[in-house]
C-alpha cells in the first residue's frame, strides 16, 4: 500500500523539487508534473548496453527499484506488512538495491562508474551505522520490535526521538545523494558520487534509477513521519512537503562538501545514532 | 515541552562547539547558547524578579559582551580563524557522545528532591564535560578559553535546574567572574603573542631562558 502511494508520489516529489529550485533562482521552471511525462518518454526509448556487459548491467536498475519498493512496502504509513524486526529488513533491502547499483556501475567498465561506486560505498559505510542504531533505539522504545509499533514524539521520549529524527534526516541527505553530500545536478564527473553510476544507463533503465532515487528519499521521509504524532498518511505528506522545501533551499543556497570532509559531516549521524540507542536502553 | 526543547538545543550547541572547526562559528554558537540559557531562566522564572534580572544580566554580559570581546580579540591577535585541535572531528564527536552518555547515566543521582528542572541536570553535567574536553583537545589559547566558557555555562545551567536559582548577587558575581576571567585570559594571550609571536600552546613545551 505504502509502496504504491510512494510510487505515485515519487515523480511528483522530484518534479516539485526541480520546479521549486528553479523558482528560487527566479527562473520559470518545469511544471511539477513534467516528471511523469519525462519518465514515460524515457520508458519508450531504446537502451544500449556497452560491450561487454553481463546481465548485471540490467539487474542494477531493476534491483535498485525493487529494493526501494520492498523497503517502502514495510512502512506502515498505510496499513501493510508488519513483523518482528522488519526495520532491519527494510534498511537492508535498500542496501541490496544499492549493492546491485554499484555492481552495475562497475560492470560497464568505465572509469567514472567505478569511481562513483566506490564513493557510494564509502558514503554508505559512513551513514549506515548511525541510521541503524537510531532506528534500533526508537524500535526498542516502541512495542513489538517492529515499525508498526513505533512511539510518537511526546514529552517523555523527546530526546531519543529527536536524535533519531536528526539521524534519519542526515541519512536521507546521504542516501538520497542530496546537496551537502552529493550534488544531483552536477555535470562534472570528477565530483559525482551517485550520478556517476548512472552514466552508462539510458532509456527505461535510467527511468528505473530515477524512480528508485526518489523512492529512497521517500522511504526516509516515511520513517520520519512514523515518529511524528498525527494521522499517518497526512503526516507523511507533510513531511514530504517539508523536505521539498528544505532540499530546495539547501541546494539553492548551500554548497557541496568536499568529498574528504564527508566523514566529519556523517560522524554527526553516527553520534546521533549512538546517543539515541543509549538513550533508549537507559530510558532517558 | 518548550523547556525541554530549549535544554536539548543547549546540548546541541555544546556538541557543535566541540566539533566545529571555525573559530567564528564557535563564538557565535557560544552566544547562541547563552541566549538559549537566558530563555531557560525566563521560562523558569514564573514572574520572580531576580530570575528575570539574572537572565537579563546573563544575556547582556555573556550573550553580547563576551562574544563581542572575543571577536575583537581574534581580530586584534591576527591569528587564523581555524581551530587546531589534537583530535579529528569524528574522534572529538565520538568522545563528546561518550561523555554525554556518561553524564546522562550518572545525572539522575545528582538531582535534588525539589529541583525545578530535573531534566536539565544531566545536560548541565554533559556541558561541563564537553567544556573540559574542548579545553584539553585544542591547541590555541583562544579556543581553550571558549572551552572554559562552555564549562561555566554548564555550571550555570546546573544551578538553574537544581535549586530555585542562586541569589541574584551570586549570579551576577559569577557572570562578572566569567567576564573577568575572559578579559584576563585575553590580556594573557596578548602577552603570549607579544613574547612568543604565536598563541599555540602545543609549541610551548620547551622552556626559554
Amino acid at each position: 500500500m505504502t509502496a504504491l502511494l510512494a510510487l505515485l508520489l515519487a515523480p511528483l516529489f522530484s518534479g516539485t523539487l526541480k520546479w521549486l529550485k528553479a523558482r528560487l533562482t527566479h527562473r520559470q521552471g518545469p511544471s511539477p508534473l513534467l516528471e511523469y511525462r519525462n519518465l514515460a518518454k524515457l520508458g519508450r526509448k531504446v537502451w544500449v548496453a556497452p560491450y561487454p556487459t553481463t546481465p548485471l548491467f540490467l539487474l542494477g536498475p531493476i534491483m535498485a527499484l525493487l529494493g526501494a519498493l520492498g523497503a517502502l512496502a514495510l512502512l506502515p504509513v498505510l496499513p501493510g506488512l508488519a513483523f518482528k524486526g522488519d526495520f532491519l529488513l527494510a534498511l537492508y533491502l535498500l542496501g541490496l538495491g544499492r549493492f546491485f547499483q554499484m555492481l552495475a556501475a562497475l560492470d560497464a567498465g568505465s572509469a567514472f562508474g567505478a569511481q562513483g561506486s566506490y564513493r557510494e560505498g564509502v558514503v554508505t559505510v559512513l551513514a549506515e551505522p548511525g541510521t541503524l542504531m537510531a532506528l534500533a533505539g526508537v524500535v526498542l522504545l516502541g512495542e513489538g520490535f517492529s515499525l508498526s509499533g513505533l512511539p510518537q514524539l511526546g514529552v517523555e521520549n523527546s530526546l531519543v526521538l529527536l536524535l533519531a529524527l536528526a539521524s534519519l534526516a542526515l541519512a536521507l541527505l546521504a542516501e538520497g545523494a542530496r546537496m551537502p553530500v552529493d550534488d544531483p545536478t552536477t555535470h562534472l564527473e570528477l565530483t559525482m558520487i551517485h550520478e556517476a553510476q548512472l552514466l552508462d544507463h539510458s532509456g527505461p533503465l535510467l527511468a528505473l534509477y530515477e524512480l528508485a532515487g526518489s523512492l529512497k528519499m521517500l522511504f526516509y521521509a516515511g520513517l520520519m513521519s512514523l515518529l511524528l504524532p498525527g494521522p499517518k498518511p497526512l503526516v507523511f505528506l507533510g513531511v514530504v512537503g517539508a523536505w521539498i522545501l528544505a532540499l530546495a533551499y539547501l541546494e539553492t543556497y548551500g554548497v557541496k562538501l568536499r568529498y574528504l570532509r564527508l566523514p566529519d559531516f556523517l560522524s554527526y549521524n553516527t553520534l546521533f545514532g549512538v546517543l539515541a540507542l543509549l538513550g533508549a536502553i537507559w530510558r532517558f | 515541552m518548550a523547556l525541554l526543547t530549549l535544554v536539548l538545543a543547549v546540548l546541541a550547541t555544546g556538541f557543535l562547539m566541540v566539533s566545529r572547526r571555525s573559530l567564528d562559528a564557535i563564538i557565535r554558537l557560544y552566544a547562541l547558547q547563552n541566549i538559549l540559557l537566558a530563555l531557560v531562566s525566563f521560562e523558569l522564572a514564573g514572574g520572580e524578579a531576580h530570575f528575570i534580572l539574572a537572565g537579563l544580566a546573563l544575556f547582556a554580559v555573556k550573550g553580547v559582551l563576551i562574544p563581542w570581546y572575543l571577536f575583537w580579540l581574534v581580530d586584534r591577535l591576527e591569528v587564523s580563524h581555524e581551530v587546531e585541535g589534537y583530535l579529528s572531528v569524528s574522534l572529538s564527536l565520538l568522545l563528546a557522545g561518550l561523555l554525554t552518555a556518561l553524564a546522562f547515566r550518572v545525572g539522575e543521582a545528582f538531582v535534588l528532591p525539589e529541583a525545578p528542572l530535573p531534566q536539565g541536570v544531566p545536560v548541565a553535567l554533559a556541558l561541563v564535560l564537553l567544556g573540559i574536553l574542548s579545553m584539553v583537545s585544542r591547541k590555541k589559547a583562544i579556543s581553550q578559553v571558549l572551552g572554559f566558557l562552555a564549562l561555566e555555562n554548564g555550571v550555570f545551567l546546573m544551578a538553574l535546574s537544581e535549586s530555585h536559582g542562586l541569589p541574584l548577587f551570586v549570579e551576577l558575581g559569577v557572570a562578572l567572574d566569567a567576564f573577568a576571567a575572559v578579559f584576563l585570559a585575553g590580556i594573557l594571550i596578548f602577552r603570549i603573542k607579544g613574547e612568543m609571536g604565536h598563541v599555540d600552546t602545543a609549541r610551548m613545551r620547551s622552556l626559554r631562558g
